[in-house]
């Protein structure tokens, strides 16, 4: 599909693919019989002709689409879904379970889409569908949790036949799970629970609940609480758990507020001294606490180690791991790594006789050898040496201490030493620095390039050994203070991710059937350069993607997806690879995901503080809008320092006719736009303003248009089909020539012409700037002229002073429409009128009338420079005897 | 920066007035003494050597008697000089000059008292020539040409600006010679010099004639110009101290008299006299004032504070003008502690007697709201007034010290000292605060030394969770600004003033102003993990500029030595520093702080305003307190305990007729407003009600708010620290018109008697009204009801009358009483 731009959550029954609307059945003969041709024409004629495609044959298309009449009713069906909570938020893994999701705008919800493994739907039933107030606010769901399911987050969208809605989390564990039962808030009055269960709950304001478990002399309690990770917040407010163990007489046995494994949320374990009652305190750490501030805590004996060594192995390999920090001592495990490198997140967990930790460690699955530091190494001479490349994996155990690894590399290879600890969720705040084995000169050193972790990348100045000193930054240590570090010769590396059209609102691709739905990508390109395009091999039936070949080597680059008429309403989490597609540069294989970091929690100053990373991303296909749009391609091109107005057409649904807000996808370098053009109701065309810089690229860009509208309560959203947009050099320069005029009076004001390109017929040239009440009439423009004349009239009250940006206007026809020229920049000034002659001046003699009597006789003046201006003015007063 | 007045400050000299004029209304009592009829026991003179080098040294000798009655008596005139070799020096009244090189010795009796002074000529025969910074700086100073309402202000005055009382001689030097070239100096006719003529008065002055045209001020400035105006060669001395004599004088009665000495120190070792030249001022020109020569003459009854200040440096001298005549009998009471030792020697100095000592309902009252910000309950009235140990104030004392209550309320202090509050500029997150708080509660309740404390403060390096005491350096981030507040709150002192110029009435220079500053100026700050944590490390590199020199600061402790900072943690050093028995302020900062809080006064005052002129009323005292507190090893608990045992904090309220005016010396105990937080707490426990304050779990108390942006009206209104500035004048404890109608007609009385139902209790338990009464009395005021009035209130629950709305009306009424309001 190419033209029928139509994007985004239509209610609208349109025309089914199947051949007619939904609600009212109507064949619509004429569109299908007009329109799907011309389309199938288009997409053929692009397909063989590509970017040389005839301008005129899109031209002629798009009016021909505007034939096509969009004689269908209109649905007020809900639109843009919001998904707020679910009840209960977690379960236990092996079971089924009844679930409510609420929001609003759920009506029409057709499935739950679960990005993660483990959990299947097999019951979904909107509820309250008959009572018109509650309906579309609440959907049940029967979730099925396999037993091997993975711990921790399962995240969710829900679908509706016109939209899809926000990611929500739920939480699954091992353990049987029970609710919060208030009031619990007091020391006194604890909520009782059975140790090895989960109890969900939530924090409101200034809240503290308190749970109580009995325990046996040496039975190793552990609490774990699932908080922050739900990605829930009130405005600026989130909540930040805080947990703590106490013992009978209201002595803290241990607290946490936060540890780096499980992020702000927090875990505590104690050995129980003695038989008895243990209280488990759960808080805000500064008490905050509201609505969202939801929990799912974890009690019992299971293991709970804080750090794994290493944290990282080959893709199948079997290895020995030792987890770190639990509080009966380290646990050593033989694991088996997948076969296949992922980039979605792999974790471990750790499990023994008394039970499995409730959350995974991070694990890097990367074809490196491990290497084990070997105490001592705190010395550059002592360092623990390692192959290139490699991973040096250790623990900055105690206060001080530093570590040394050595590798061996070859003069100018490129190397990238990057150490993963914070993104290992190890506690320490790595700092590394490179040296020279031989003599200990730093290469190169780092503390916070990745976040909390770093890395330096080095080019090696000789053949010889080099040694990576590793330590903390506050010269901390702790048993659990655990990374590795990649050696690695420099790979070029790649992704995307969409950028944000409008502040904390993240682009969702949603396609009404028919139509688009425009992204546009931030490319980054690690290690080279080069033209990058799109693929997925798993995007929803009826779906294709399309970047433009204009785009491929910038930094962003423009991405519609569009989905055919007969496309069927589904949403797949598509994992969509961006990869070297670089005819220079044909033996060059690079790929990378397109991810989404999807912002949960956002604090102060746009701080992101919870988010999801999506490595595959939600593709939707929708009911169709209830309009369509297309770009009437320009007939022109856009000059540097020029301007042009793209003129979007639209049809309408019949009995529809809301204001459609429109905003170019992406501007082409150089170029601006106006970012509130509308089609206004009533209207079916409307017109973009697009302006060109002085210095914008010389090339052609396809544009393409997002289109915006209300219906039934929400936004529809779609992206045009692209449209060649060229941005060219001037046609014609000019020179002004500096003018003055004097109140009241006309001064010749000269242009010279500088033509760099030919064209047929007039140009209107119209000289603007000028200052209040002077005028100066417009003139017409040949190719062959090499001057304009301009008479400037001021009038009396023309206000005296220097207007210093006059410029020229100017319209060059060309295939039927012009091409609008911005060109000068001149100076005007305007005087005072000269003071009168002296009353002594005798009057001139009529027999020696003044030289300028005569030059005005002797017809058309020369037009003269200011200089000569000035020189005239003084004869003029030598003459008056002045 | 800012600095309201480069004059002298006005509310200190108000202050001392106020001292003054309260002194010289006491009434006298008792036997009559004088100088008169008093023995001479001691003689001193000044100075304690004589050094005279170069033909233009000269110097005065000052003569002063001390009598058995403790007044003195400036006797310079009265005695007899003897000079042991007539080819050193001469004598020219009170004053010596130099004939030749040697050695000899002055020889002064009085009424067979005799003190020798040995004198040492050097280069007698040679003249020094008149310097710039030596000669003709002080002249501006001298003749208030350099003062701020001057040509001392910042942008001068009339054309011309000298930097602010001399901070930059070598701008100073350059405005005057290179500046409106052959004005300011006219080196062909010095004497029509406007630097000669205008401060002279020979031509139009604004600020008038300043000096006679023949005075040797003058004389100086003309042979300057006539010199060729010339700089002073790079190691020229310079003066690095000053003494000014006598340090302390008891002047007998209006109209006595009493010259000042000042003598400078230089670099090189010498020393000359430069009363002439220094400037003077008097804290009290009503009891004793000063002229420009140094010449004081007593007054009305008081006490004065006179200063000299030459080049940089400001020194004072304590003077005290009893009536003539004056009768007194000092009552001569036990002391309990050395406390009371120091109050009574200051008190029987200035001839006050102490008062009584309060009852016990008194004293449990007081230390309780003092100790742990609460009243004592019902239940712990009647233990203490049944107990009949003498040592029962002892014991509750130990009691309340121990308590948890004890701990929140200093935690509450320090959470003030710290600035604690949420949000402003640099967006400091609700739990930096409550782990700061927390972090604060753990010090106090494990009673960590004050000096480590402080220690962990200033050398924290961590992230503003994980080591909540680095929040000191995220709450105030500018560098200087953290050396202000570090001064202002660990050593008492405000240096803001010497960022900008040398201080004006303290010893601080610009100079040590960024030496100081340059301790903070390595402090690394980086983005935690968490976006609301910060993590404070060393940087172990960056300098702060001296704006005047554009050099770099080296780090010199204020008022102390220059470390080795080389390789280390300058914070380290300095907290190690700043935070021991070296440091002089820190300890005696500390004592002052907490000798406020149970007078309602600083020894100092304000606590955080130490400086030369603005000494401490009782300086033995101030300086006993910080031997004590470096003696327990910084243990506040412990020095608490001393101040509470002694008789001082336990004495009355009620004045007697010496003391009745006084309001500094601790005669008697001060009627104090209870501060903003315990009066809520304090009205929440009488009522038996909880408030519920944003961010804190139900029923906590206002004294455990930890951030200061966290408020209510009621605490506002009584003056709850905002903690925006390191400030002690934040914490407002004046009582307003607005904190009684609060009281009167605001929701938290009414709202609280109400809802806390302890009148119903009381009447469920069908107790007769007067009990009931009687009841409310010890809750609210911790004593029972006198019988008048009860028998006031007796009509109230008169047969047929409503008992309930009258017992209200009675409960109201007390929380509304100063009694209650009222620590007394």
């Amino acid at each position: 599909m190419f033209r029928t731009g139509v994007q985004e959550m239509s209610p609208c029954r349109f025309l089914a693919a199947a051949g007619g609307c939904r609600n009212c059945g109507s064949a619509c003969p004429v569109w299908q019989a007009v329109c799907q041709a011309e389309i199938m024409e288009i997409c053929l004629l692009r397909r063989g002709g590509g970017m040389l495609w005839n301008l005129r044959t899109r031209l002629r298309v798009g009016l021909a689409l505007v034939i096509g009449l969009l004689s269908c009713c209109v649905s007020a069906q809900a639109s843009q879904p919001r998904f707020q909570h679910l009840s209960p938020l977690s379960a236990q893994r092996g079971t089924e379970v009844d679930v409510i999701l609420y929001g609003d705008q759920l009506a029409d919800a057709e499935e739950v889409l679960l990005y993660d493994s483990g959990m299947k739907v097999v019951a979904f039933e909107p509820l309250d569908a008959g009572d018109e107030k509650k309906q579309g606010k609440r959907v049940k769901v029967r979730f099925q949790i396999a037993a091997d399911c993975p711990l921790g987050a399962q995240r969710m969208r829900i679908r509706t036949r016109t939209g899809l809605s926000d990611l929500k989390n739920f939480h699954v564990g091992a353990l049987p799970v029970s609710a919060e039962k208030e009031p619990n808030t007091q020391f006194e009055t604890p909520q009782e629970i059975a140790l090895n269960t989960s109890v969900e709950g939530r924090i409101d304001r200034e809240d503290v609940d308190y749970y109580v478990i009995e325990a046996k002399k040496g039975q190793r309690l552990t609490a774990e609480i699932f908080g922050q990770r739900f990605g829930r917040s009130t405005g600026p407010s989130y909540f930040d758990p805080y947990l703590a163990i106490l013992n009978a007489d209201r002595f803290e046995l241990a607290t946490n507020d936060d540890t780096p494994l499980v992020w702000n949320d927090a875990v505590v374990s104690i050995i129980a001294p003695a038989d008895g009652k243990y209280f488990v305190q759960v808080r805000d750490a500064s008490y905050n606490g509201d609505g969202q501030a939801y929990y799912v805590l974890h009690v019992g004996e299971f293991p709970r180690p804080l750090a794994v060594l290493p944290a990282g192995g080959r893709p199948g390999e079997k290895l020995k791991v030792t987890f770190l920090g639990d509080i009966s001592g380290p646990i050593e495990r033989e694991v088996t790594l997948p076969s296949q490198i992922s980039e979605e997140n792999f974790g471990l967990d750790v499990s023994d006789d008394r039970g499995i930790a409730p959350s995974q460690h991070p694990f890097r699955v990367v074809d490196l050898e491990n290497v084990m530091e070997q105490e001592p190494n705190n010395q550059r001479n002592l360092a623990t040496a390692g192959p290139l490349p490699g991973a040096f994996n250790g623990v900055i155990g105690e206060k001080g201490d530093i570590d040394f690894f050595r590798f061996a590399a070859k003069k100018d290879e490129s190397v990238t030493v990057e150490v993963f600890a914070r993104r290992i969720r190890s506690g320490l705040d790595p700092v590394i620095s490179v040296h020279q084995a031989s003599d200990g000169k730093q290469l190169g050193s780092d503390d916070d390039s990745r976040g909390v972790d770093c890395a330096v990348k080095l080019k090696v100045p000789a053949d010889g050994e080099y040694v990576v000193a590793i330590r903390d930054h506050l010269h901390r240590g702790d048993p659990t203070y655990t990374y590795r570090v990649e050696v690695t010769r420099v790979q070029p590396q790649l992704h995307a991710e969409p950028v944000e059209f409008a502040r904390y609102t993240q682009q969702q691709i949603i396609i009404p059937q028919g139509a688009g739905s425009g992204i546009v990508a931030n490319i980054q390109r690690r290690e080279f350069g080069g033209a990058v395009n799109f693929r997925s091999p798993e995007l929803p039936p009826g779906v294709r993607l399309e970047c433009p070949e204009g785009w491929r080597a910038d930094g962003t680059a423009s991405v519609v997806f569009y989905a055919d008429e007969n496309a069927p309403l589904s949403g797949r989490y598509s994992a969509i690879t961006a990869f070297v597609d670089d005819p220079k540069q044909p033996n060059l294989k690079v790929e990378g995901e397109l991810r989404q970091d999807v912002l949960m929690i956002r604090a102060n100053n746009n701080d992101r503080v919870w988010q999801e990373r999506m490595h595959r991303l939600p593709i939707v296909v929708t009911e169709k809008a209830p309009f369509k749009c297309w770009i009437e391609t320009p007939p022109v091109p856009v000059v540097r320092g020029g301007s042009f107005n793209l003129i979007v057409h639209c049809e309408k649904a019949a009995g529809w006719d809301e204001e459609i807000r429109m905003q170019l996808l992406q501007n082409p370098p150089g170029v601006s736009s106006n970012g509130s053009a509308k089609i206004p109701k009533g209207a079916t065309q409307g017109v973009i303003a697009i302006n060109a810089s002085d210095k914008a690229a010389e090339r052609e860009s396809q544009i393409a248009v997002r289109c915006t509208a209300r219906h039934a309560g929400g936004d529809y959203e779609l992206c045009t089909a692209f449209a060649p947009i060229r941005v060219e050099e001037r046609y014609l320069s000019f020179e002004f020539a500096q003018g003055a005029v004097e109140q009241g009076k006309e001064t010749p004001y000269l242009v010279k012409v500088t033509k760099r390109k030919d064209f047929e017929g007039e140009a209107n040239v119209q000289l603007l700037g000028l200052p209040a009440n002077a005028t100066a009439e417009p003139l017409k423009l040949k190719k062959d002229m090499t001057e304009l004349l301009f008479t400037i009239k001021a009038a009396a009250n023309t206000p005296v002073g220097m207007s210093q940006n006059v410029i020229c206007r100017v319209e060059v026809p060309e295939n039927g429409s012009t091409i609008v020229h911005s060109l000068g920049s001149g100076r005007l000034r305007v005087d005072k009128p000269a003071p009168p002659p002296k009353a002594s001046t005798p009057a001139p003699n009529a027999s020696n009338p003044p030289p300028a009597a005569v030059a005005k006789a002797a017809a058309p003046p020369k037009p003269l420079s200011r200089l000569e201006q000035l020189r005239l003015q003084q004869q003029e007063r030598a003459g008056k005897g002045e | 920066m800012s600095c309201p007045s480069p004059e002298f400050p006005v509310c200190c000299c108000r202050k001392l007035l106020r001292q003054a004029l309260a002194l010289t209304a006491c009434v006298v009592a008792a036997s009559f003494t004088s100088a008169g009829a008093s023995d001479l026991v001691q003689l001193h003179t000044y100075p304690g050597e004589i050094k005279l080098t170069t033909r233009r040294a000269s110097q005065a000798v000052l003569v002063q008697g001390v009598y058995s009655n403790g007044l003195t008596r400036d006797l310079t005139s009265q005695a007899d000089w003897k000079i042991s070799q007539d080819n050193i020096v001469r004598r020219e009244g009170t004053r010596l000059l130099p004939v030749g090189d040697g050695k000899c010795e002055l020889v002064i009796s009085v009424d067979g008292q005799t003190r020798r002074i040995p004198v040492t000529v050097e280069r007698a025969g040679e003249d020094r020539p008149v310097s710039f910074k030596l000669d003709v700086m002080p002249i501006f100073m001298k003749a208030g040409c350099n003062t701020g309402s001057c040509h001392g202000a910042a942008r001068g005055k009339d054309g011309f600006g000298l930097s602010l009382f001399g901070y930059d001689p070598e701008g100073d030097y350059f405005r005057i010679t290179r500046e409106q070239l052959g004005r300011r100096v006219n080196l062909a006719v010095p004497e029509a010099s406007m630097m000669v003529e205008k401060p002279a008065g020979a031509v139009p002055h604004t600020g008038g004639k300043r000096y006679e045209m023949d005075s040797p001020m003058n004389q100086v400035m003309v042979e300057w110009i006539r010199n060729g105006t010339p700089h002073d060669p790079e190691n020229v001395a310079h003066c690095v101290s000053i003494d000014l004599y006598p340090r302390q004088a008891v002047l007998d009665g209006a109209g006595e008299t009493q010259q000042l000495l000042v003598v400078a120190t230089y670099s090189d070792g010498t020393v000359r006299d430069v009363t002439r030249l220094a400037a003077f001022f008097s804290s009290n020109d009503v009891s004793a004032q000063i002229s420009e020569t140094g010449l004081v003459t007593a007054g009305e009854r008081g006490e004065a504070f006179v200063m000299a200040r030459f080049d940089v440096h400001t020194q004072g001298s304590q003077f005290l003008t009893l009536p003539k005549g004056l009768k007194y009998a000092p009552n001569n009471e036990e002391p309990a502690n050395y406390v009371d030792e120091l109050v009574n020697a200051k008190l029987k100095k200035i001839r006050l007697n102490p008062s009584e000592l309060c009852t016990d309902e008194e004293f449990l009252r007081r230390a309780s709201i003092d100790l742990i910000g609460l009243v004592p309950t019902p239940e712990e009235y009647t233990a203490f007034m049944a107990d009949k140990t003498a040592d029962k104030r002892t014991k509750k004392v130990d009691e309340l010290l121990g308590r948890k209550e004890f701990t929140e309320l200093w935690v509450a202090k320090w959470s003030e000292w710290l600035m604690m509050r949420s949000g402003g500029q640099n967006q400091i997150s609700d739990k930096s605060i409550v782990l700061y708080y927390q972090w604060l509660v753990d010090q106090v309740a494990n009673n960590v030394p004050t000096n480590e404390m402080v220690r962990s403060i200033l050398a924290s390096s961590g992230g503003t969770f994980s080591n909540p005491c680095t929040n000191f350096y995220e709450l105030e981030r500018n560098q200087l600004k953290v050396a202000e507040n570090v001064a202002q709150v660990f050593m008492g002192m405000r240096i803001q003033c010497a960022q900008c110029h040398n201080h004006p009435f303290d010893r601080w220079t610009q100079d040590e102003y960024y030496e100081f500053a340059a301790f903070f100026s390595q402090i690394g700050r980086k983005r935690g993990e968490d976006v609301r944590e910060q993590v404070i490390f060393n940087r172990g590199g960056g300098e702060v500029k001296h704006p005047v020199t554009g050099k770099n600061a080296v780090p010199k402790f204020l008022g102390g030595a220059r470390p080795d900072v080389a390789g280390k943690d300058r914070r380290e050093v300095l907290a190690n520093w700043l935070a021991s028995p070296e440091n002089p302020f820190f300890a005696r900062n500390f004592a002052n702080r907490i000798w406020h809080h149970f007078f309602g006064i600083g020894i100092v005052e304000p606590v955080d305003d130490v400086r030369i002129s603005n000494p401490p009323s009782n300086p033995e005292l101030l300086d006993a307190l910080a031997e004590k507190f470096t003696a327990y090893n910084y243990d506040f608990r412990k020095l608490v305990r001393d101040i509470c045992l002694s008789k001082t904090y336990q004495r009355s309220t009620r004045r007697n007729e010496t003391n009745a005016t006084d309001e500094l010396n601790f005669a008697h105990q001060s009627v104090r407003r209870i501060k903003a937080e315990s009066m809520l707490d304090i009205i929440s426990q009488v009522t038996q009600t909880r408030d519920d304050f944003s961010k804190l779990p139900a029923g906590a108390r206002a004294v455990q708010i930890a951030d200061g942006n966290i408020s209510t009206y009621f605490l506002t209104t009584f003056g709850r620290a905002k903690r925006e500035t390191a400030c002690s004048c934040e914490v407002r404890m004046e009582p307003t018109l607005s904190q009684a109608l609060h009281l009167m007609n605001g929701d938290t009385v009414n709202t609280k008697m109400i809802q806390g139902g302890v009148l119903k209790q009381a009447l469920d338990a069908k107790l007769p009204p007067l009990e009931i009464v009687d009841n409310l009395y010890v809750r609210c005021l911790s004593r029972h009801a006198t019988p008048e009035e009860l028998n006031t209130l007796k009509p109230l629950f008169a047969d047929g009358a409503d008992v309930s709305k009258a017992l209200e009306d009675v409960y109201w009424a007390l929380l509304n009483s100063r009694e209650f309001l009222f620590n007394h």
